[in-house]
């Protein structure tokens, strides 16, 4: 389990006046979680998972890590422990679809024969063992989304935690639902723990089973919704509209 | 029923090959006239050789010597003086680009030195040259040093700092260190860059080369050899020289479009 707590984070503006966006922010992720944060817009989401990613320390507050779920914390860096998907497509274009899978393994000297293992377990996760030989242009929006996410998972995280930025949001309606599910699928089978940034209220209903909605700025937790249905979500139905009418309620 | 034909819009060979004639003729038709109207203007008289009259000497240069050396053999000489130079740039300019991009303090120091240098044009250093290492192939290398090192390092200063963080983000949560962030994402991201840089650098180089070898710093070179046909007087030997450095132009540009062709290809897609 992992508890993050930010008593306090601070940005510098152009005008060099402090700028407090967090205070007293503090939630627990449990493992096979999966979260969505929400908020308006500029309330520090994405400050929030950079602190998480370990992309910045320069925080007031504690990452902490309890590797047996029994309240005995360490600290915790994340950089190289934790999967991070952002919002722009993010594959390196340079490498073919195998490479950008092996990178993580690569730069860990993982032997051959195991990294070998571990993107064919991947792609075959995906359903994309023939495209492995493809550069990043020639596949589409939700192809790389779903690479990235096998990249990330390559390292094996701890507690299998992913982090993504609104990893959707540059992709078609139509694309972004499809992939929703094949998250959700993803994130079964895999037994992930997510903590997933957006401003989609609908996208936060169908996918998590909790959802933090942060204030204005300086962000703090407004209310922590738990979605109780099963995650054979219906977006037309009664439950899944209150949910959202709820969400949004908070928002507003 | 209308029957339809959908025909493709690629440009077939022959249309390309058709053009480059055309544009080839038209050049050489203008060139004919030109001398045809110099001509005219000198009573008959022209120091400028028809286009007939370069090529045989052209032809001819590639298996006489002249004065014991070929055309070949200069080209080489010069060819051999813009390889060291762009190497040399290119070895300092490659880390230096990028660690100044990166290291803030770094660039507050160096950015202005390199600024001040910058506009100082390579044929100015001709005289710094010589003075400082003689007439050798050090002199030589010196003046394409200067000529080609700053396009390269400009290029790569600029490559490093457009880079995407999005990627460099990607690869340090994936645990690379700054080392590996340095070597596996910002430099293959710098390729393009790079390239260009390149190409620039041995064009400068080049005209570099050919600057120098007419400034009398050696005695062998293409440069050398357009400028001693000049002073005695052989002109259609002098084209031809002048006609030997388009060649290799077009060669060296040739082998730039072939690289961007295959090894990045992932950027002209993008």
């Amino acid at each position: 389990m992992f508890k993050i707590n930010i008593k306090s984070k601070k940005f510098m503006t152009p005008e060099k006046t402090e700028n407090l966006v967090l205070k007293n922010l503090e939630f627990n992720v449990e493992e096979n979680d999966f979260m969505s944060i929400i908020g308006p817009s500029g309330c520090g989401k994405t400050t929030i998972l950079r602190i998480l990613a370990g992309f910045d320390n320069d925080f007031e507050g504690s990452l902490e890590y309890s590797p047996n779920s029994d309240n005995n914390y360490e600290k915790f860096e994340s950089l190289g422990k934790i999967g991070y998907i952002p919002q722009e497509f993010s594959l390196f274009p340079w490498l073919n679809i195998e490479k950008n899978i092996r990178f993580g393994l690569d730069i860990k000297n993982i032997p051959k024969k195991e990294q070998d293992d571990t993107v064919e377990r991947l792609l075959d996760l995906v359903g994309m063992t023939e495209f492995r030989k493809y550069l990043p242009h020639e596949i589409s929006g939700g192809m790389k989304q779903k690479i990235a996410i096998c990249r990330a998972l390559a390292i094996n995280p701890t507690s299998k935690l992913i982090v993504m930025d609104e990893p959707f949001s540059a992709l078609d309606a139509q694309t972004r639902n499809s992939l929703q599910e094949d998250l959700l699928e993803i994130w079964r089978k895999q037994k992930l723990t997510i903590v997933f940034v957006t401003h989609n209220i609908d996208e936060a209903t169908f996918l998590s089973r909790r959802v933090l909605v942060l204030t204005k700025l300086p962000a703090k937790v407004l209310k922590e919704f738990n979605i109780e249905i099963s995650h054979q979500r219906d977006r037309t139905s009664l439950e899944f509209n209150k949910i959202r009418k709820d969400l949004l309620s908070y928002l507003n | 029923m209308e029957k339809i034909t959908i025909t493709s819009e690629k440009k077939p060979k022959f249309r390309i090959i058709v053009n480059i004639t055309l544009g080839f003729a038209l050049f050489i038709g203008f060139w004919y006239i030109f001398v045809f109207i110099l001509q005219i203007s000198h009573n008959g008289i022209s120091v400028v050789p028809y286009p007939h009259d370069a090529f045989k000497s052209f032809f001819f240069l590639f298996s006489h010597p002249y004065d014991g050396v070929t055309l070949i053999e200069h080209v080489g000489a010069s060819l051999f003086r813009v390889f060291v130079g762009v190497l040399y740039a290119f070895i300092i300019a490659i880390p230096l680009g990028i660690v100044v991009a990166i290291n803030p303090i770094l660039d507050g120091i160096i950015k202005p030195i390199i600024e001040m240098i910058r506009p100082i044009p390579p044929i100015a250093w001709i005289p710094f040259a010589i003075i400082t290492f003689g007439l050798s192939t050090a002199s030589h290398a010196f003046i394409i040093f200067m000529g080609a090192f700053f396009p390269l390092l400009q290029n790569i200063y600029d490559g490093v700092r457009q880079s995407s963080k999005v990627y460099q983000d990607v690869a340090r949560s994936l645990g690379a260190s700054r080392s590996q962030i340095a070597w596996d994402v910002i430099l293959p991201s710098i390729l393009p860059n790079i390239i260009t840089g390149l190409r620039v650098a041995i064009g400068v180089g080049w005209m570099c080369v050919i600057a120098a070898e007419m400034m009398g710093i050696s005695g062998a070179g293409i440069g050398y050899f357009i400028n001693y046909m000049k002073n005695i007087g052989h002109y259609s030997n002098m084209v031809a020289g002048m006609l030997m450095i388009a060649i290799i132009g077009l060669g060296i540009n040739g082998i730039f479009v072939l690289i961007e062709k295959y090894a990045l290809n992932w950027k002209l897609n993008q």
